[in-house]
């Protein structure tokens, strides 16, 4: 029987990350830190002047949850419309891994948003 | 948490709830003596004097108390000095004392296996030094820290010694005379008792001389426009109305504990903690942590390859409880070059069939990630 939050899905973006790299000549670079577990992501993405997303890559450590969301984060930013990325929340997190997390669980998936966010608050201040 | 401990704090509630030291209806005049009977149980509990008791809401208060205490007898360019082993909260409050008051403040290092050095200790310690902060057992690794030894040195500087005693309260006699410590802090909530319940114990001599950080009702002797005069101690530290409730359960369960004894209470978390150490030692891909000889009932270890919060999630569904993460113990988890660890610690009510339950639990974490490792 599959595992409930485990899916191979999730652990197989666990085990073999997608765009798992520091994306040469990022236009956006955030970082973002799970104080909690340790756990970190920085998330890279080109992005072109209309704002859709042409390539998006990662890099960190941590728990099988906070990685796997970022492998498959970085696979769904690619071709949207940095608006639309960036007001995801956990709930599409939870749609995208395919599984329903606890409060305490919620915060390592939401990780690469968050990085994102943040990311693209460099992006427009600049 | 014992029966007894929730009657204890029910009762309370359900037929004498009043505030202490404030009314004189009957009640009232209950809360006072259950309250202060809690105070005489801490004191006899850690072999101190009922007015060298002063209630908080937890360890964290305790020690963000002291430091805020001590701050008028610091300046600038003296130093404090705690231990790379520390909780935040055993960290942070003495960073922030010497940020604001521009003294020195030192990290101790630790030995590989992560025990504090003494003898690195007495090498660092000088006339500067006027605050040792130290935990007496290490809530992380289990290392058990000779805090006698530690104040006797602080004194010989002429710094004060305080003492974390937040993980050996529950699971070690404490005797402040004996450790001769100026101030001790321990919470409620780790030793069966309830949450937002904490003790600092200081020395009479120094909670008569120094002031009080927190003001307000409970705490005054006189009060005018011009100036205001404190209780005596412990009261004048009281500011507001206290947890009393807490206070009558953490009385409670220092009976409970009491009645089967501390001794005891070591000498079995000890044995599980010696099974679990070795069963998780035979096991390929585990590695443990803090130093072999340990006395404390904790285990703490990483599996190679897997996050700790994935391990407690599986062992979760084990219903087993375990912390894991970084213990809110950060330069301990960089001393030891790691994100976090997974942390047993035992206590009385623990068995040697929950020990197997355990190693069990470790093993299909073990099990489930590396099998799913090899599906690649």
């Amino acid at each position: 029987m599959e595992d409930e939050l485990y899916k191979e899905h999730v652990l197989n973006h666990y085990r073999n990350p997608r765009n798992k790299y520091a994306l040469k000549g990022a236009d956006m670079v955030g970082k973002e830190t799970n104080a909690l577990c340790g756990d970190d992501i920085t998330i890279y993405a080109h992005v072109n002047e209309s704002g859709v997303i042409t390539a998006m890559s990662f890099m960190g450590d941590g728990c099988a949850i906070s990685q796997a969301a970022a492998s498959i984060f970085t696979e769904h930013a690619k071709g949207k419309h940095v608006e639309e990325i960036n007001r995801m929340t956990h709930k599409d997190m939870e749609q995208l891994l395919g599984i329903s997390l606890s409060i305490v669980r919620a915060r390592c998936a939401v990780l690469s948003i968050h990085a994102f966010q943040k990311g693209l608050g460099n992006l427009i201040s600049k | 948490m014992p029966q007894v401990v929730i009657d204890a704090v029910s009762e309370f509630y359900g037929t004498y709830k009043a505030n202490v030291h404030s009314g004189i209806y009957s009640i009232g005049v209950r809360a006072v003596e259950a309250y202060e009977g809690a105070r005489h149980k801490v004191a006899a509990f850690i072999g101190a004097n009922d007015n060298e008791i002063v209630f908080t809401s937890g360890t964290t208060a305790s020690l963000n108390m002291t430091s805020c205490m001590l701050e008028p007898r610091l300046k600038a360019g003296d130093e404090i000095m705690v231990s790379a082993m520390e909780h935040h909260s055993n960290f942070i409050p003495w960073q922030e004392l010497a940020k604001r008051t521009n003294a020195v403040f030192t990290m101790l290092p630790l030995e590989k296996d992560g025990s504090l050095s003494l003898h690195m200790m007495r090498a660092m310690i000088g006339p500067r030094t006027k605050i040792i902060a130290v935990t007496h057992i290490s809530h992380a690794t289990g290392a058990v820290n000779d805090v006698r030894e530690i104040c006797r040195m602080a004194h010989e500087a002429g710094a004060f010694c305080v003492v974390d005693a937040a993980q050996s309260a529950p699971h070690a006699p404490i005797n402040v005379r004996e450790i001769d410590c100026d101030f001790l802090a321990f919470s409620g909530q780790k030793m069966l008792g309830p949450t937002g319940t904490g003790v600092l114990y200081g020395k009479e001599e120094h909670l008569r001389k120094i002031d009080p950080v927190v003001f307000g009702g409970g705490m005054i002797r006189e009060v005018s426009a011009d100036a205001s005069t404190w209780a005596d101690v412990p009261h004048k530290f009281e500011a507001g109305t206290p947890h009393v409730a807490g206070v009558i359960g953490l009385g409670a369960a220092i009976s409970y504990i009491e009645g089967i004894g501390r001794k005891e209470i070591m000498a079995h978390e000890r044995k599980l903690a010696s099974l679990t150490r070795r069963a998780l030692g035979a096991m390929p891909g585990v590695c443990l942590y803090g130093p072999e000889n340990e006395t404390a009932g904790i285990v703490s270890f990483t599996v190679e390859g897997t996050h700790a919060h994935d391990v407690a999630e599986i062992l979760s569904r084990e219903n087993i409880a375990v912390r894991a993460g970084h213990h809110c113990a950060l330069p301990l988890m960089n001393h030891f070059g790691i994100a976090g660890t997974i942390r047993a610690s035992f206590y009385l009510y623990n068995t040697p069939q929950d020990v197997e339950q355990f190693i069990q639990g470790v093993k299909k974490a073990l099990d489930f990630f590396h099998t799913s490792s090899s599906q690649k």
